[in-house]
């Protein structure tokens, strides 16, 4: 639908609240003349060679121009060699079905060359990014095309959508036209309709530097535009600069707006940096802060040179090297993303402190057709980085594999390997993929010949291809053809080259692969291949960083791994990894979302490389650099850029590095030069919550990730490297010396049930694993693998003191079921249970029976039910679920006044004194906490004797109560035993073993102990079956007080010795001490309460539950208070 | 429900079991617990007995070629009788006892060389084929049994009063 726009505000731009816009900077107003546009970018845009090459220093980004309607707007040059881009607002989120309107004004002008096509078509493009983990593709996609003429018309479409996990998108695309208008755009709105009226109040920075990079000395020059809701000539405020990554202040300072004709307020300010680093300048109006747009700017290092090899050098990324076969003569044309220009591309990557970049050598862009060979585009690349100092890693062969039907990858056009190719295409075993199989003599030497011929001077080090192992089962003979490829390639390029690197095998441990899969098919074929390499290209997606989602040391693992599998020990580079799982933040299961992260998985990710002996990481691809949100019309450099030319200046002179041993938890090493008088140290915290880091006392200088030296007694370690400079000597002894402190990792709350302590703690290290912690003098473990942030714990007998905990509860009555409960006026109840249904039978004595149509203006009896009442124990608020029956029978249940839909029985008969109430609620929990209100007939209420608080909201109050029934171990205290056997448990006896239950074994009374005077051949465990509905549970806990003597182990076991615990179930079992501590709890110690989660597989309808001492061990451990609870 | 059981219950014993094929069960109503047992031996609880585990001590061992002397020490819960049953744990693999010995209560004819007006072990319940007059570890006699061939004998105890039951065991030759 088309509007004709005929009507220009005469008083300046529209300040009148209306709805909000979800996209910023709608009006165009917000940047400065012929500058970026704040809010939009080109997320990529495709430009002629002859162009590129003519001015290969340009930049493209839409700018801020006069002439809108009214106003300034935003132009998207019709740039002269301008093929086609994307040019996109601001992600955004909309989390709830609605409906939307795109509405905005546009006309179209001459371009660069002066040609203007009249009625040219663009296109808006709005979709869903997928949520892989929910959708194969993405769920929402519209658009709609319009044809903007030389004068201001307005465009505007309607549409309903889903509400979505992951961000939308609009872009503006390009016609497919040889010359493409300039376009102008101007109050390009975006909004629900549904949006309540509300000002826009929002700003933008925008730098004198386009680019918003600084070196140290310069000033950042910064112009602040906003539309605000005010009529006041100026308005003061501040100008808080951040450190991007952790929001921390560096500098406030004061900035004042002037309100321009056009009623938006425009100020400027300078800032001086004395420290280096990613930024953000947010502004603040006397404390309201508007909606910031852009204002992200780097402050670098002057980059260094490093020698070849050295770990500096080590540092690189993948080379964006312009080429996409998308239409009409793709090598003709070349691509820039977020960099926005050629030369700035490579000037960026060498600004960053990238030495070494690999550049992906499409075959077809070089040799397009059947013997026809060309060096272009692709030795621009080559060019720019020999000008920018970067070495480049030729991929030699993209990627031999493809899909099962050639025909369609060839109808697509996208391939990146030359047609003619597509006769040796094989189809694989599974039928899922299809491969290249290429002949080295007529095809692959003449290629490869032209490619060393070409480049031998400009390139040194080569890869072989790109992940040839990707194929789950190849055709057969396929691991030896890619050796004999790369004995072709490795022999002909030392021919040439001696001294130069070849790299293969590259095999990746992308989609869920056995990663070292491809390095056994390849010694299958042959083991002497590593002979015809100089180093293993390897791509660890998933095992990149040696902290990831609370698993530890994958990377570690993933290098060792592969190296066991070669016959002769190679180097191994990191040529490709395009995501690092965050360590913060939820990256949703979307390639762009998993791009980004953030400046200290990258520094771990180089730092994590060096340690596990990876020879050089040229991971991430170049978009990762740059911000992708919240840009200013050009993206600035983002912490990743700023962390990784800090790294970079850093490892100046820098020759090799050592692990060091600080503690469990903190990964550190050191690098040293070769003169033996310099130093870099570096330390991070694997745990979420990080720890207090006090520096041993040396004359090492600490300095932050961005390289800025600190000063302080004490810093806060988390997963941002700190840094150590000084000589070897110093920086080992500052951080040898260090302490880690973590005062508490977890907060513990507890409430009693008659000599039952339950402990609740809430997990203050962020860490999904089981976290120790002290109660009084008794060491416990909380498990937070299947709740991460609370588990709760029972001791019987506790024996320490309750002080120092974050909370106690005050006791309540405690009953155990059945019980009968005394009411303040007579009236009694009886409360029992089944397992099943908790019963609860109420003699009301009231002589003045009077139901009400509103059950609580006349007779009734309530019911507070609390079923965790030793969970979150940090809630007393928690609105239990209330249950009411009146004396005419009706019932109902409530949560916090709405009705709920828990069904439940409920009867009512009248006596001789009043009537009795029957309640039967399904209810299969052990503990309950629950209160009980009758309302009498003269609107008095009746409790139990004693009980006094505000039921329908707290629930601390309740008495407490325990349905011994719905137990699950019997005898879990071993309190029941005969000749020292204790009831319900069994064990096999064997020479050497030995069992006895006993009063006096335990933490409190009853313990079983088990001692092994001689290793067994097998296991020593005492065990109990216990059985519930099929798949009636899915997950449970193990948690019993273990007292260890003497265990010893013989040999290691990664938990297969000393302490077992295992738990069978049908079909499967877990030894959750093999599988997630994956080391011996062996010694002697005092009581210690241990856990274990299970998960529950296979529909399993029992559980057995075995614990004792393993094979190759010794010694004594004595086992009390044994639970299992189910979920 | 009965098959998953037995098929779950205990595997590490259910597994060492099935490796030892020489076999003695002790069956008590009243319940017994086992104290100790000589090298070799494992004696382990019915765990297929739901509620009964502790009726049926199961007492195996690898048997050798020769002959190799064992035992196995219980104490019963309650007085009673208690069943011994000398078998196999396979049905086609038989087994040689003999010189059968109890401390703590009374067995008779251990040492199978008394007969009976059948020509059998005098004291113990058994076929004929589960019978042998020769290659005995001392004497003439012994018997041969297997997971369906048994001999079986029932011996008085007290509750609370250690029994030690010593046997020799050796393979049968095919």
């Amino acid at each position: 639908m088309k509007k004709l726009c005929t009507t220009v505000l005469l008083s300046g731009i529209s300040l009148i609240a209306a709805a909000k816009t979800i996209n910023s900077n709608s009006s165009g107003e917000l940047g400065v003349l012929n500058g970026p546009a704040p809010g939009f970018k080109f997320e990529h845009i495709q430009i002629r060679n002859s162009e590129v090459n003519a001015n290969p220093e340009r930049i493209y980004y839409p700018l801020t121009v006069n002439g809108g309607n009214p106003g300034r707007c935003v132009m998207l040059p019709g740039y002269k060699g301008l093929c086609s881009y994307r040019f996109s607002l601001e992600d955004f989120y909309i989390y709830d079905d609605c409906e939307v309107e795109i509405s905005f004004d546009a006309k179209a002008g001459p371009n660069e060359n002066g040609s203007y096509t009249p009625n040219q078509l663009f296109r808006i493009d709005f979709r869903a990014n997928t949520d892989g983990d929910r959708d194969k593709y993405y769920p929402m996609l519209s658009g709609f095309s319009f044809r903007p003429s030389d004068k201001w018309q307005n465009f505007s479409k309607r549409f309903k959508i889903k509400g979505y996990t992951n961000f939308y998108s609009i872009w503006v695309l390009t016609p497919g036209a040889k010359e493409i208008n300039t376009l102008y755009l101007d109050n390009f709105r975006f909004r629900r309709l549904d949006a309540p009226a509300k000002p826009q109040d929002e700003y933008a920075v925008t730098f004198d530097n386009a680019d918003s990079a600084y070196r140290s000395g310069n000033p950042v020059k910064m112009t602040v535009r906003a539309i605000l809701d005010s009529q006041e000539k100026e308005i003061a405020g501040t100008m808080e600069i951040r450190f991007f990554h952790n929001q921390q202040p560096v500098a406030s300072l004061p900035v004042t707006l002037k309100r321009q004709p056009d009623g938006v307020y425009e100020g400027s300010l300078l800032w001086k940096p004395d420290r280096f680093g990613s930024f953000a300048a947010h502004l603040n109006l006397k404390g309201f802060a508007p909606d910031r747009i852009g204002g992200e700017f780097a402050v670098l290092h002057d980059p260094v040179s490093h020698p070849r090899f050295s770990p500096g050098w080590a540092i690189g990324s993948n080379v964006d090297n312009g080429i996409r076969f998308y239409g009409k003569d793709p090598l003709e044309s070349c691509y820039f993303t977020l960099a926005g220009g050629l030369d700035k591309t490579f000037r960026d990557m060498r600004l960053s402190g990238q030495a070494i970049g690999r550049v992906w050598g499409y075959w077809r862009a070089t040799e397009p057709e059947e013997g026809k060979f060309r060096k272009e585009p692709l030795n621009r690349t080559i060019q720019m980085m020999k000008k920018h100092r970067i070495e480049p890693v030729y991929c030699l062969v993209g990627n031999f594999n493809t899909q099962t039907n050639i025909q369609d990858v060839l109808k697509k056009g996208r391939h990146g390997f030359p047609t003619y190719l597509a006769k040796y295409h094989k189809v694989t075993k599974d039928n899922r993929d299809g491969v290249l199989m290429i002949p080295v003599k007529g095809v692959y030497d003449r290629y490869l010949d032209f490619v060393l011929k070409t480049w031998k001077d400009d390139v040194k080090i080569w890869e072989m291809s790109n992940e040839p192992g990707l194929l789950i089962h190849p055709p057969e003979g396929h691991a030896k053809w890619f050796i004999g490829l790369c004995k072709y390639t490795y022999r002909t390029i030392k021919k040439v080259q001696p001294d130069s690197i070849v790299l293969g095998n590259g095999v990746t441990g992308d989609f869920g692969m056995n990663i070292v899969g491809w390095c056994r098919q390849l010694n299958q074929a042959d083991p002497d291949y590593v002979n015809y390499l100089d180093g293993i290209a390897f791509h660890p997606y998933n095992c990149g960083l040696d902290y990831i989602n609370g698993t530890y040391f994958r990377y570690r693992d993933v290098v060792r791994d592969i190296s066991s599998t070669l016959k002769v020990k190679k180097p191994l580079w990191n040529t490709e990894n395009y995501y690092l799982q965050t360590a913060y933040s939820r990256q949703i299961n979307y390639y762009l979302n998993k791009e980004r992260f953030g400046a200290n998985e990258v520094a771990r990710q180089f730092l994590d490389g060096f340690l596990n002996g990876v020879k050089a990481t040229m991971a991430n691809t170049t978009t990762a650099f740059y911000r992708q949100v919240n840009v200013n019309g050009l993206a600035a450099p983002n912490d990743v850029f700023a962390a990784t030319n800090a790294l970079s200046v850093l490892l100046k002179d820098m020759d090799h590095v050592q692990e060091l041993n600080l503690s469990k938890w903190v990964r550190s090493g050191m690098f040293e030069s070769r003169d033996g008088k310099k130093a870099l140290g570096f330390l991070y915290d694997m745990r979420p919550s990080g720890s207090t880091w006090v520096p041993g006392k040396s004359s090492a200088q600490v300095l932050d990730i961005y390289g800025n030296p600190v000063r302080g007694k004490e810093h806060t370690l988390k997963f941002e490297p700190w840094y150590v400079t000084g000589t070897p000597a110093e920086v080992r002894k500052l951080l040898k010396n260090s302490q880690f402190l973590l005062k508490n990792p977890v907060e513990i709350r507890a409430r009693r049930f008659g000599n039952t302590t339950f402990f609740e703690g809430q997990n203050l290290t962020g860490l999904p694993i089981e976290v120790e912690a002290r109660i009084d003098a008794l060491p416990v473990e909380f498990s937070f693998r299947n709740d991460p942030l609370l588990n709760t714990i029972a001791i019987e007998g506790f024996r320490g003191s309750l002080k120092g905990l974050t909370a106690f509860i005050p006791d309540t009555p405690a009953f155990s079921l059945p019980a009968r409960l005394a009411l303040e006026n007579g009236s009694t109840a009886e409360v029992s249970s089944d397992g099943k249904t908790l019963t609860v039978n109420v003699d009301v004595r009231d002589s003045k029976v009077r139901p009400e149509k509103v059950f609580h203006q006349g007779s009734c009896v309530e019911l507070f039910l609390d079923d965790q009442p030793f969970r979150s124990l940090a809630l007393n608020r928690i609105y239990p679920n209330q249950f009411y029956g009146t004396p005419d029978g009706n019932k109902g249940i409530l949560k916090k006044g709405k009705k709920g839909n828990i069904p439940f029985d409920f009867k009512a008969e009248k006596t001789a004194s009043g009537y009795r109430a029957e309640f039967r609620i399904p209810l299969t929990g052990e503990y309950f906490g629950m209160d009980l209100i009758v309302t009498r007939g003269d609107g008095s209420k009746e409790r139990i004797k004693g009980i006094s608080g505000s039921s329908y909201q707290d629930r601390f109050h309740y008495p407490l109560f325990r349905n011994k029934t719905s137990g699950t171990l019997k005898n879990s205290s071993f309190e029941q035993s005969q000749l020292g056997e204790a009831d319900f448990w069994f064990h096999p006896v064997r020479f050497g073993t030995h069992f006895r239950c006993a009063g006096d074994l335990g933490y409190h009374g009853g313990g079983m102990s088990l001692e092994l005077s001689k290793e067994q051949a097998e296991l020593t465990t005492v065990t109990q079956q216990i059985q519930f509905p099929p798949g009636k549970y899915q997950k449970a806990t193990l948690s019993f007080l273990a007292k260890l003597d003497n265990v010893k182990t013989t040999s290691e076991g990664k938990g297969k010795h000393g302490l077992f615990v295992r738990c069978s179930m049908k079909r499967h079992g877990e030894t959750p001490v093999e599988q997630y501590r994956k080391q011996d709890i062996a010694g002697t110690s005092g009581w210690k309460l241990y856990q274990f989660p299970v998960t529950l597989k296979n529909n399993t309808d029992f559980l057995n539950v075995e614990l004792g001492l393993g094979k190759a061990t010794t010694g004594k451990i004595v086992f009390d208070d044994i639970r299992l609870e189910l979920e | 429900m009965k098959r998953i059981l037995i098929a779950a219950a205990f595997a590490a014993a259910a597994a060492l079991m099935a490796a030892d094929d020489a076999r003695i069960d002790l069956l008590a109503k009243s319940g017994l617990v086992c104290n100790s047992v000589s090298e070799g031996v494992t004696a382990s609880p019915a765990l297929w007995m739901k509620g009964r585990e502790d009726q049926r001590l199961i007492v195996t061992v690898q048997s050798s070629p020769e002959w190799k002397q064992h035992s196995v020490t219980f104490t019963p819960k309650a007085d009673g009788q208690i069943e011994v049953i000398i078998m196999g744990n396979r049905k086609d693999k038989d087994i040689l006892y003999d010189s059968v010995t109890v401390k703590g209560a009374t067995l008779n004819n251990g040492t199978f060389e008394e007969l009976n007006a059948k020509g059998l072990p005098a004291g113990w319940n058994l076929k004929q084929e589960a019978f042998r007059t020769n290659g005995a570890a001392s004497g003439k006699n012994c018997v041969q049994t297997n997971h369906d061939k048994r001999a079986t004998q029932r011996i008085s105890v007290k509750g609370g009063q250690a029994v030690e039951i010593g046997f020799m065991v050796k393979a049968a030759q095919p």
